[in-house]
C-alpha cells in the first residue's frame, strides 16, 4: 500500500524531473564542449584545453549527471523488472535464470550512464 | 499512467501469468476424456500441476474432488495475499460464494433435521475452506438447533441480515430456497457494491467481465422459474439481480413476462446470448453455453494490457471453469459413462465449439 502510495503521488514528478534533467544533460554536454573548442581556438592553445576552468566545471557537472540520471532510470527498471522476477519465481523457481538476465538488461542502463560520464571525464 | 499501472501491478502480474502456466491445457482434458476408472484419471492427473498436491489426499473420487477444491482456494489465497484496499475486499467477497455455498447446505441439513441426530459425518458434504479467513465455524453452525440460532450465530457478518429478511417466507413456505435466494441476492448486491468501490478505470473492466456472470445468472434463474417452479412474473423479478452488462431492467421485465422458449429468446436479440441458447432448452446445457461465453471473453481480456485487474479476474475465470470441467470428468469417470454421453456438459468443450465457429 505504502509503495502504490509513493509510486502513484511521486512518479510523475520524478518523470518529469528525469526528463528535464536528461534533456539539460545533453544541452551542457554540447554546450561545455563548444565552449571550450571555442576558448581554445581564441587563445591557441589546443594542448592547454583541460585547464579552461569554465570546461573542467561543466565537465565534471556533466558527468555527475549522466550517472546520477541514468542511475534513477537503472533503478526504476530494476524495481520493475525485480518485481516481476519475484512475482514469477515465487510460483515456478525454475524462472529464477531467465529472470535475472532481464534484470541484469536493466541494471546496464547505469552502465551507459558510467560510459558517458568516463567518456567527458577523459575530455577534460 | 501506465508506468504507474507497471509499478502496481508487475508482481501481480508476473505471478498471475505463471499460475496460468500451470492450468491444465487441451491436451491434457482430451486425455481424461479417453480414459476410465480412478486409475487412469490419477495417472493422468499426476502429468499435470495436480501431481504436486497429491500425497495429502485419500485415494478416491471424493479426494479428489476434495483436491480440486483445495487446490481453487489455495489460488484464491495466493491473490488475495498480494492485494490490498477495494482490490483485495472484490477478491475476498468472490471467495466468499464459497463460503456462502457452504452455509447453504448447512441451513438445509438444520431444516430437514426433524430430531437431534447424530451430526457426525455431515461436514463432508461441505468444502474444506481456509480456517483463517473464514467467517463463521461451521462446527458451530451444525450444531444449531434451527435456523434462528443460525441466525443468532452468524452476527457480526453479512450472512445474518439476508437470513433474518427472508425468515418469514421460511416460515410460511417451510423450504429453505427463499433463504438461499435471499443469501444469493445479498451477496451480488455486495459484490456490485464492492467493484463500484474500485477506480473509475478498474471498475469499468471488472464491470465488463463480472456483468456477464450477472447476466447468466438472470437468464439462467428466470429461465430455471418458468420451467420448474412455475412462478409468476412478479416474483421472477423479485428474484432477479439488478446489475449486469447487458440486461437492463426493461429487458429483465420483457423476459420474466415472455410466454415461452422462443419469447424469452426474442427478448435477447442484440445481446450475445441469444445465439448461445439457440441451440438448447435444457436449463443446464444453457448454463454452460453462457459459462463458455464468459470463458471466451476473460480469454479475449487476457490478451490485451497486462496491468490492470482484469488479469486477476480472468484468471479466476480460467481457475474456476477449469474446476468445474475436472469435477464433471471425475463424475463422469465415477459413474463410468462415456464421453460422449457427458461431453455436453464440460464448458472447454463447449468453448473450442464456440471459437471454431467464430474462426
Amino acid at each position: 500500500m505504502k509503495f502504490s502510495f509513493v509510486s502513484s503521488k511521486l512518479l510523475p514528478a520524478v518523470l518529469i524531473s528525469l526528463v528535464t534533467i536528461s534533456l539539460f544533460m545533453t544541452f551542457l554536454i554540447f554546450v561545455s564542449k563548444a565552449y571550450s573548442t571555442d576558448t581554445i581556438s581564441h587563445t591557441e592553445t589546443t594542448s592547454r584545453q583541460s585547464t579552461n576552468p569554465e570546461a573542467i566545471k561543466w565537465g565534471f557537472f556533466s558527468a555527475a549527471l549522466a550517472i546520477g540520471a541514468s542511475t534513477i532510470g537503472a533503478a526504476i527498471a530494476v524495481g520493475l523488472v525485480g518485481s516481476s522476477a519475484m512475482g514469477a519465481m515465487s510460483e515456478r523457481p525454475e524462472m529464477a535464470g531467465r529472470a535475472l538476465i532481464f534484470v541484469g538488461l536493466a541494471e546496464g542502463i547505469a552502465i551507459y550512464g558510467l560510459i558517458v560520464a568516463i567518456m567527458i571525464l577523459g575530455k577534460i | 499512467m501506465m508506468l504507474k499501472a507497471a509499478f502496481q501491478y508487475s508482481y501481480i502480474n508476473a505471478k498471475i501469468r505463471s499460475l496460468k502456466s500451470m492450468l491444465l491445457k487441451r491436451i491434457d482434458y482430451e486425455n481424461m476424456s479417453r480414459i476410465s476408472g480412478y486409475e487412469g484419471l490419477v495417472e493422468c492427473l499426476k502429468r499435470t500441476s495436480f501431481a504436486l498436491k497429491w500425497k495429502n489426499y485419500q485415494p478416491s473420487f471424493d479426494g479428489l474432488i476434495q483436491m480440486y477444491y483445495e487446490d481453487l482456494f489455495s489460488s484464491y489465497d495466493k491473490v488475495i495475499e498480494m492485494l490490498s484496499g477495494n482490490r483485495k475486499k472484490l477478491i475476498q467477497h468472490l471467495y466468499q460464494k464459497y463460503e456462502m455455498e457452504n452455509l447453504k447446505v448447512i441451513l438445509r441439513i438444520i431444516s430437514s433435521e426433524k430430531s437431534n441426530k447424530k451430526l457426525t459425518g455431515k461436514s463432508r458434504y461441505l468444502l474444506s475452506l481456509k480456517k483463517k479467513t473464514a467467517s463463521f465455524s461451521a462446527k458451530d453452525l451444525l450444531k444449531a438447533k434451527n435456523v434462528d440460532e443460525i441466525i443468532y450465530l452468524l452476527q457480526g457478518t453479512w450472512y445474518g441480515e439476508p437470513l433474518k429478511h427472508s425468515l418469514y417466507r421460511f416460515a410460511l413456505e417451510k423450504e429453505t430456497f427463499p433463504l438461499e435466494m435471499a443469501l444469493d441476492l445479498f451477496y451480488y448486491k455486495r459484490l456490485w457494491q464492492h467493484i463500484s468501490s474500485l477506480s473509475y478505470r478498474e471498475r469499468k473492466i471488472a464491470q465488463n467481465l463480472l456483468g456477464v456472470q450477472y447476466d447468466i445468472l438472470n437468464i439462467f434463474w428466470i429461465f430455471r422459474f418458468k420451467k420448474m417452479f412455475y412462478f409468476s412474473p412478479e416474483e421472477i423479478l423479485n428474484y432477479s439481480l439488478m446489475h449486469g452488462k447487458y440486461l437492463s431492467a426493461n429487458r429483465r421485465l420483457k423476459l420474466a413476462y415472455s410466454v415461452d422458449y422462443n419469447d424469452m429468446l426474442n427478448n435477447l436479440i442484440g445481446t450475445p446470448y441469444k445465439e448461445l441458447l439457440a441451440y438448447s432448452d435444457d436449463p443446464e446445457i444453457c448454463y454452460r453455453k453462457l459459462l463458455s461465453y464468459k470463458l471466451s471473453l476473460a480469454r479475449k481480456n487476457w490478451q490485451g494490457f497486462p496491468f490492470q485487474i482484469g488479469t486477476i479476474l480472468d484468471y479466476l475465470v480460467f481457475k474456476e471453469i477449469e474446476i468445474r470441467d475436472l469435477i464433471s470428468l471425475t463424475e463422469a469417470n465415477r459413474l463410468s459413462l462415456s464421453f460422449d454421453k457427458v461431453k455436453d456438459y464440460f464448458i472447454y468443450n463447449h468453448y473450442a465449439e464456440n471459437s471454431e465457429s467464430t474462426n
